[in-house]
């Protein structure tokens, strides 16, 4: 069982809009899997526009906040820093599929600073996409879907397998961050 | 990447039928998981004083220095696992996560293949790997593998004849 802190519908729904206003006039670039040792791509596992979010943005404060906040509550990890906040659009067909979100070098030694913590939220209204749910690997067993509705928010292992089902219509909107440190010890 | 350290073919064929034959007769018992769904093998637990144990808790702590560089304090007694025909085990973990662990938790875990697959068939270890295909670091007699205890991992179903491997956990205080 892959073990998460989660808000349900902790941010507002007009506040979530003005955050998908804000950000998805500029959205970047066509995601790529990267093979840990910066090479190869795999698009058949990932289609997502991703945009990277300046620190400076109040909501890169938010969301890190939020990742401390279950740090403290419930990980207890040395965390250090964040890495810079993504808004990832899925479009009808858009997935990503089961991963971790870890970074192994070819040596098999986590690149450092290390992720240790994953945050996800989900900015868009149920009623706006079908499909595209955030799922947890659980083994054979049925996955865990944590995110809960418009506005909530999922923080998890950075090594713990999850994916986003193919979107089957309509786009979902989302925010991503992941909080690092020293090696685990 | 599910990470792991491996040995090929390191304990002879020779020394792995010698454990094979001392643990065999060790009293065992079944272990079930689900009701027989996810899992079912034999085990037998090895004393903590039998060199064996020593030996496998050696290979655990050298792969931890060559590259995962956890605080281990200790370890869980090893067991010496007999999967039958039907017998294997699904997709799961070792450390389970699921809130408020108390320390020592189980952060590496150890395999060891003593059986010569040519006894048995198939019974493969793979490890979960998402979208990539499962990876097989343990094919062959004498073989070790060391991994992280909370990657999920599994025994296909034994097909044919008998193959028994060692287990062992190696434990410390909640990661950091």
């Amino acid at each position: 069982m892959a073990r998460y802190y989660s808000w349900d519908n902790i941010i507002s729904k007009s506040e979530c809009e003005r955050i998908i206003d804000d950000c998805k006039s500029d959205l970047g670039e066509i995601a790529k899997v990267g093979d840990g040792v910066g090479g190869s791509t795999v698009d058949k596992y990932r289609k997502t526009n991703i945009r990277w979010i300046d620190n400076d943005r109040l909501i890169a404060k938010l969301i890190y906040g939020f990742v401390r906040e279950a740090n403290d509550a419930y990980f207890h990890y040395n965390i250090t820093n964040h890495e810079q906040i993504q808004l990832g659009e899925y479009s009808t067909g858009g997935n990503y599929d089961y991963h971790q979100d870890t970074i192994t070098l070819a040596s098999g030694i986590e690149s450092l600073p290390t992720r240790k913590l994953s945050v996800s939220v989900l900015l868009s209204d149920r009623q706006d996409f079908e499909g595209g749910e955030f799922v947890m690997y659980n083994g054979g067993k049925e996955p865990l879907k944590p995110l809960k509705g418009q506005g909530s928010i999922v923080v998890f292992d950075s090594s713990d397998f999850h994916a986003v089902e193919p979107v089957t219509s309509g786009v979902r909107y989302s925010l991503v961050m992941w909080a690092r440190g020293p090696l685990f010890k | 990447m599910s990470r792991y350290w491996s040995w090929d073919k390191i304990i002879p064929k020779e020394e792995c039928e010698r454990i094979i034959a001392d643990c065999s007769n060790i009293e065992g018992y079944r272990g079930t998981q689900e009701k027989e769904l996810y899992g079912r093998i034999f085990i037998r637990l090895v004393s903590a004083s039998n060199l064996a144990t020593k030996l496998i808790y050696g290979f655990a702590h050298e792969a931890n220095d060559a590259m995962f560089h956890y605080e281990i304090t200790g370890h869980e007694q090893m067991q010496f696992v007999q999967y039958a025909v039907d017998d294997r085990l699904q997709y799961h973990q070792d450390l389970v996560y699921d809130g408020l662990e108390v320390a020592p938790i189980r952060k590496l875990s150890v395999s060891v293949l003593l059986s010569d697959p040519k006894d048995f068939e198939g019974g493969e270890f793979e490890m979960y790997s998402g979208f990539k295909e499962p990876t097989k670091p343990l094919t062959e007699q004498g073989s070790v593998v060391v991994f992280e205890s909370k990657a999920y991992h599994g025994i296909t179903p034994i097909t044919s004849g008998v193959r028994y491997s060692l287990v062992l956990w190696a434990t410390g205080p909640l990661f950091k």
